[in-house]
């Protein structure tokens, strides 16, 4: 069944009522809507169902501003702040977050310093340190400066060689 | 106040002075607590809530940049701290009827003819009822319209989401108040 003109325009105004109660439509549609709602009652009807609506709203929050007036809510928010202590120093953010002390990283850290005693400790400075033992088949000639270390051990005589 | 007078209390509160922050409290308490009531619909909640919302915006005052005007960003404050506890709460009703409201209902259940006050107080009431009937986007859309006199634009930037969303969240839920205010809508519209 075809609608009719009116019908269709009052719906297509329909749509816009909202708008046009709370002032958001464009002038040029704002006027046609007005024009319409004086001769349709259904939506002139409705127009009337939200200004109650905003006036019952309206009305709602006056009661309550009354209700809490002249209460304020300073005296016991600055109890509180001034009990806790809120710093707004620098903060490193995400880094600090990262670098906190975590069983991990500790773990990680001592695996690094034993690795690196190690690894060290096999670079040794032949002055410094023994070298493995060794039968001697010859001495270098006398120019050579030695060092001679000798010590004992599981029956062996170890000749150390440092130059 | 002005938005600048806003940034030079922001400012005063950073470098550590707490009585700077009473400005703003005194400026936006009464908003705050009418934003926070109209999501809750309960007034002694409402109370803790408000105080909630500036302690909480104190201590994220280090992240505020400015980008926002200070109202809006405490508004989000306010409302998500509001949403959290009306999810926490169980669906119940959530109306105080103080006792003008409670005689006016049990007036409206006699035979009498109640009076145009009488009747102007239940409707309100029964607004307070309908308005827990809506979801909450559709609540705040209806508060921050009605309540707060935000545009559609402004709505639309503060829940992040379409003009025509709003448009459509306000038009059913006025529709649905409409619809569940019926019998008490002057001319039962």
């Amino acid at each position: 069944m075809k609608q009719s003109p009116k019908r269709k325009l009052c719906r297509k105004v329909g749509s816009q009522l909202q708008a046009y109660y709370d002032g958001q439509l464009p002038p040029e549609k704002a006027i046609r809507v007005g024009e319409h709602i004086k001769w349709c009652e259904s939506c002139s009807r409705k127009l009337e169902a939200y200004s109650q609506l905003s006036q019952g709203l309206r009305k709602i929050a006056s009661d309550e501003l009354n209700h809490l007036k002249p209460f304020s809510f300073w005296p016991a928010i600055r109890a509180r702040l001034v009990n806790q202590t809120v710093s707004f120093k620098p903060r490193l953010g995400r880094m600090r977050l990262w670098f906190r002390p975590r069983p991990v990283w500790i773990g990680l850290t001592v695996s690094v310093v034993v690795l690196l005693i190690i690894f060290f400790s096999t670079l040794v400075i032949p002055s410094k340190l023994p070298a493995n033992y060794c039968r001697i088949e010859s001495i270098s000639a006398p120019e050579h400066q030695l060092m001679i270390y000798q010590e004992k051990t599981d029956g062996f005589t170890i000749i150390w060689l440092l130059e | 106040m002005t938005v600048d007078e806003d940034s030079a209390l922001v400012h005063g509160c950073l470098k550590g002075s707490v009585d700077q922050f009473q400005g703003l409290v005194e400026k936006y308490q009464y908003r705050i607590y009418l934003l926070v009531y109209g999501i809750v619909l309960d007034r002694e909640l409402a109370k803790d809530l408000t105080q909630e919302v500036f302690i909480k915006a104190y201590q994220s005052l280090k992240s505020f940049k400015g980008k926002s005007s200070f109202y809006t960003w405490l508004y989000k404050i306010g409302f998500n701290l509001a949403l959290d506890a009306k999810r926490k709460r169980s669906r119940r009703p959530q109306i105080e009827l103080d006792e003008s409201r409670e005689a006016t209902l049990v007036g409206a259940q006699s035979h009498v003819q109640p009076d145009r006050e009488a009747l102007r107080g239940e409707l309100y009431t029964m607004i307070l009822r309908g308005m827990e009937e809506l979801t909450l986007t559709q609540r705040t859309v209806v508060l921050l319209r009605e309540w707060e006199g935000y545009s559609y634009q402004e709505i639309a930037g503060l829940m992040k989401c379409s003009v025509g969303t709003v448009m459509s969240r306000l038009h059913y839920a006025r529709e649905k108040l409409r619809e569940y205010l019926k019998p008490y809508l002057k001319g039962n519209l």
